[in-house]
């Protein structure tokens, strides 16, 4: 069960950490599907393995993999819910750093789709979209030493 | 369901909670205080997190829980198999994110917006916010 609940921390970290490292922002598995549901990439790790593991289990018949299917269920059930939560009250909050238009690519059918999503999960590995307008007031508002355009609602 | 993988998926979502609620709190609520909202270092979390995600794992300090086969010992493996790989993650990515070159990862860099520059340490004055 550790190996399984280890090896899906260890799958979604990589992803964390590829995404962290690069711009990845827009590409695929690195998108949202809403607002309020963790990004594709969690999906795929947190949801996909312990189902890949029970799929195994099912075709191979073997105790062990039904083990670390547990594992990694124990992992990526509470992880998906988890970010859920964490997306849900932070749009509860009242979006107080704003909604802007966002497009994205999905690479096999160059669908193009714009959502409003709320650019509020400014912790290190959770901002997974971010408009270059937005990064360009950031900037911009950092060296005028002026407050940021979405902390202009909020009560500081 | 087998009762102890559900006492052990009780455990995971009770860690998960903890976590997830706790990084809200962080930065969402201007009252928070600071000293959790900082890093000690820019290669690991922050203490706040640090803290939501590792307490779970005083679930093992009761004897009874270090004894196989009772209830006790499966909420402690399984507030472990989510708060383990989670702190390992979570230490690696700030790693790269902080090794990351300048210019890469901006998002990431994100400071709480309720941390005013004055309660940053000096080396969090570079973060994008």
């Amino acid at each position: 069960m550790l190996a399984g609940a280890f090896g899906t921390g260890i799958a979604d970290m990589a992803l964390e950490a590829a995404f962290g490292y690069g711009k990845l922002e827009r590409t695929f598995p690195f998108i949202l599907i809403h607002p309020l549901l963790p990004p594709v990439d969690d999906f795929l790790v947190c949801g996909g393995i312990p189902l890949a593991l029970l799929g195994l289990a099912k075709a191979t018949r073997k105790r062990s993999f039904i083990e670390a299917a547990k594992g990694a269920a124990i992992y990526g059930v509470p992880e998906l819910l988890g970010i859920t939560l964490f997306r849900a009250i932070n749009y509860l909050a009242g979006q107080p750093v704003g909604q802007f238009r966002i497009d994205y690519e999905f690479p096999s059918t160059n669908l193009i789709r714009e959502f409003n999503i709320d650019y509020g999960f400014p912790t290190t590995n959770l901002v997974r979209q971010a408009s270059w307008m937005d990064k360009q007031a950031t900037r911009e508002s950092k060296h005028s030493g002026d407050f940021l355009p979405f902390q202009t609602d909020m009560e500081i | 369901m087998d009762p102890k993988f559900k006492r052990q998926m009780f455990a995971g979502l009770a860690a998960s909670i903890t976590r997830w609620v706790e990084l809200a709190l962080e930065w969402r609520v201007p009252e928070y205080p600071a000293i959790l909202k900082q890093q000690l270092d820019p290669h690991i979390p922050s203490n706040g997190q640090l803290i939501s995600i590792a307490a779970p794992l005083a679930t093992w300090l009761p004897r009874d829980a270090r004894r196989a086969g009772t209830k006790k010992h499966d909420y402690a493996m399984g507030a472990s198999m989510y708060s383990l790989p989670t702190l390992l993650k979570q230490t690696v990515v700030e790693a790269i994110v902080a090794e990351s070159p300048a210019g890469v990862g901006d998002s990431h860099r994100a400071a709480s917006p309720y941390v005013t520059e004055a309660e940053q340490l000096p080396f969090q004055t570079d973060i994008g916010y």
